[in-house]
């Protein structure tokens, strides 16, 4: 039997790689869920400031109106689960009126989720704001 | 009774790796077979093999595992699913690493082996393998067969 051949059949590895293995895999993994959960974040953010501007626009800082347009920008595929969206509307110093609105969700990525969710919360959190 | 035929076929390649630190191709072939047919030639017993596959393929191409490991978790993957692959791949990794300690400190070279680790992570290399009797190399797919039938048996989802 060649070499090769003996490798190519080998189950077994090292003391030290069979610890350093559940380590590099960890780091991978974690790099992976950390992209997942910041594209997240920017799709939400990204639907946030749409649904504010449109709440500006029609002068209507309804929570659940602007949740409704959130979740239509973000779409059926979004890793973003339990939305929750507060809304208020307020005078500045300059009185111009602006809408203030926080969107919150918890992020599932699919890769990770429950092995990971020992790093922290998955949960999310955006803010935006429009004059009108 | 597919449990079964997978109970068998998991006890298998972990026996053949205990006792000889090797897995015959053909075993890894029945395995393989057997369940992308259980998947019925769906497109999720191929996902599930690609994706045992990815999972050590950098330790494969480093070196670090052999043939056999990345194999046979690759043929567990078809059984399994994408998801199932990734969780049962995960956990045997894990499972390696407290076998690892495990048979260290029972072999006796606990101090060696610690004395290794501290050296890769002061010099953020990957350890040395300083070549041992083969007593004292871990059959990596005994954890990985855990693994993965800790996975098949809903354990793990």
């Amino acid at each position: 039997m060649s070499r090769r051949r003996r490798r190519s059949q080998r189950g077994a590895i090292s003391v030290e790689l069979a610890l350093g293995l559940p380590l590099l895999v960890l780091v991978i993994m974690a790099g992976i869920h950390f992209g997942l959960i910041l594209k997240t974040r920017h799709q939400l953010g990204d639907a946030t400031n749409h649904a504010t501007r449109l709440a500006a626009i029609a002068r209507n800082p309804n929570p659940a109106v602007i949740r409704t347009a959130i979740q239509d920008r973000l779409g059926p595929s979004a890793g973003c689960t339990n939305l929750n969206v507060t809304s208020s509307s307020a005078r500045d110093a300059f009185g111009v009126n602006r809408v203030d609105v926080t969107a919150r969700c918890t992020v599932n990525t699919g890769i990770g989720g429950q092995l990971l969710t020992f790093l922290g919360s998955s949960e999310i959190s955006v803010r935006a704001s429009m004059p009108f | 009774m597919i449990s079964v035929a997978f109970m068998t076929l998991a006890l298998a390649a972990a026996v053949s790796d205990l006792l000889t630190r090797k897995i015959k191709n053909e075993l890894v072939l029945v395995i393989l077979i057997g369940g992308l047919v259980y998947q019925g030639l769906s497109l999720d017993g191929l996902a599930g093999a690609g994706v045992g596959f990815a999972l050590l393929f950098i330790p494969f191409a480093a070196r670090w595992v052999g043939g056999a490991d990345i194999k046979v978790l690759a043929a567990f993957g078809a059984w399994l699913g994408p998801w199932g692959a990734l969780l049962g791949g995960l956990a045997g990794i894990g499972l390696g690493g407290l076998l690892a300690l495990a048979m260290a400190f029972k072999g006796g070279i606990g101090r060696e082996v610690i004395g290794t680790m501290k050296a890769a992570i002061v010099t953020i290399s990957a350890p040395a393998a300083p070549r041992r009797d083969r007593a004292l190399v871990v059959p990596l797919a005994v954890p990985l067969a855990m693994g993965c039938t800790l996975v098949w048996f809903g354990v793990l989802s």
